[in-house]
């Protein structure tokens, strides 16, 4: 019987033997979060699900012989999938920050939920145009939500290094971004009031 | 030691929720902010109203069903626990005996309506030989004429 908090360990365990049940469970519990870092990483929907199909392949191939180790499942999983990201923007890459789409001002529609929406494809869409390891290390501290040492450890660097990443990745999203959030500001009552303040 | 020089350098990293810090400089990230100055605290703000700007992209995205499907399907099933790992389409475990039966049994069938058709045109011919060689005994040409037409067919 799989309950919510059968730990990722005894699901591998169990989906390496077979059990239906617990490779689904695995699969709800993970794909999503995947599914945010491949999208992130690599901002096409459509690759970003051959990556997760990719990474659960990996998984089912290694879970037979599953021995828990120092890294978590979750951990695990993110650095297959991150890999895959790699593999794929390395094979694609060069020149092509330029297709990479231009970040739009889409901070006028009306509806709430509209605009979180915009607002995730603008940051996605400014994410795309940071170097890739910089945009890995966000990825991973700041959306997954990884510790330091788990992200450092999946971009196989130094936790100094990795902050070095996550600042100058952070800048940059920042520079990048800087446009769409004025504009997102003077679009709301709040930021209009403030902007014509003396 | 956390200093001012220190606290800016997480703050730029990290982002402004505290929570998201290393575990080992929480506390003394926490302490370090009671007694603040104005720009560190202008810092703070600025990096808060940052983080709220990328709060959306933060989400977890919505895993459709056919992809779930597709990872489900690719899953090892009870008798590959060695490892087999099937990508793409495959029939379910249970439906192949079946299939595999299916297969074999219309295999017999058109097999053997072949032979028998065969066998029953080969019959046909040699009727049809018999009763030429009979009529030709006779002496009748009309009758080996239809007779070979019919063979002919």
């Amino acid at each position: 019987m799989l309950s919510t908090d059968t730990t990722d360990e005894n699901l591998v365990r169990q989906a390496g033997a077979g059990d239906r049940r617990a490779a689904a469970a695995l699969i709800r519990r993970h794909s999503p979060k995947l599914l945010g870092l491949a999208t992130r990483m690599l901002n096409d929907p459509s690759e970003a699900e051959d990556v997760v199909q990719d990474t659960f392949i990996r998984v089912w191939r290694a879970a037979a012989n599953y021995q828990p180790g120092a890294a978590k499942v979750s951990t695990w999983m993110c650095k297959i999938a991150v890999n895959l990201c790699l593999d794929r923007l390395r094979k694609t890459r060069p020149g092509d920050l330029d297709s990479a789409p231009e970040i739009q001002d889409e901070s006028a529609t009306p509806h709430e939920s509209l605009e979180v929406e915009q607002r995730s494809r603008i940051v996605n869409a400014a994410m795309i145009k940071l170097p890739e390891r910089q945009r890995a290390a966000l990825s991973l501290c700041y959306f997954q939500e990884l510790t330091n040492i788990e992200a450092a450890d999946i971009l196989e660097v130094s936790v100094d290094a990795l902050e070095s990443l996550l600042a100058r990745g952070r800048r940059g999203l920042k520079s990048l971004l800087e446009d769409a959030r004025t504009d997102l500001m003077m679009s709301t009552p709040q930021g209009r009031s403030a902007g014509s303040r003396p | 030691m956390m200093d001012k020089t220190r606290f800016l350098n997480l703050l730029e990293t990290y982002g402004a929720t505290i929570e998201r810090w290393p575990e080992d400089v929480r506390v003394s990230g926490r302490l370090f902010l009671e007694t603040a100055d104005s720009e560190v605290l202008a810092r703070l703000d600025d990096e808060r109203a940052f983080d709220a700007f990328l709060a959306p992209a933060c989400s977890a995205t919505d895993v459709s069903m056919s992809l779930e499907e597709k990872l489900l399907s690719s899953a090892p099933l009870p008798s590959s626990a060695s490892g087999r790992v099937r990508k793409g389409f495959s029939f379910p475990s249970w439906a192949a005996p079946r299939w595999v039966s299916a297969l074999m049994v219309g295999g017999c069938l058109v097999g053997g309506a072949g032979a028998g058709y065969a066998s029953t045109a080969v019959e046909v011919r040699n009727m049809a030989a018999d009763d030429m060689m009979y009529f030709a005994s006779t002496g009748s040409n009309d009758l080996i004429d239809t007779l070979e037409e019919e063979a002919s067919e």
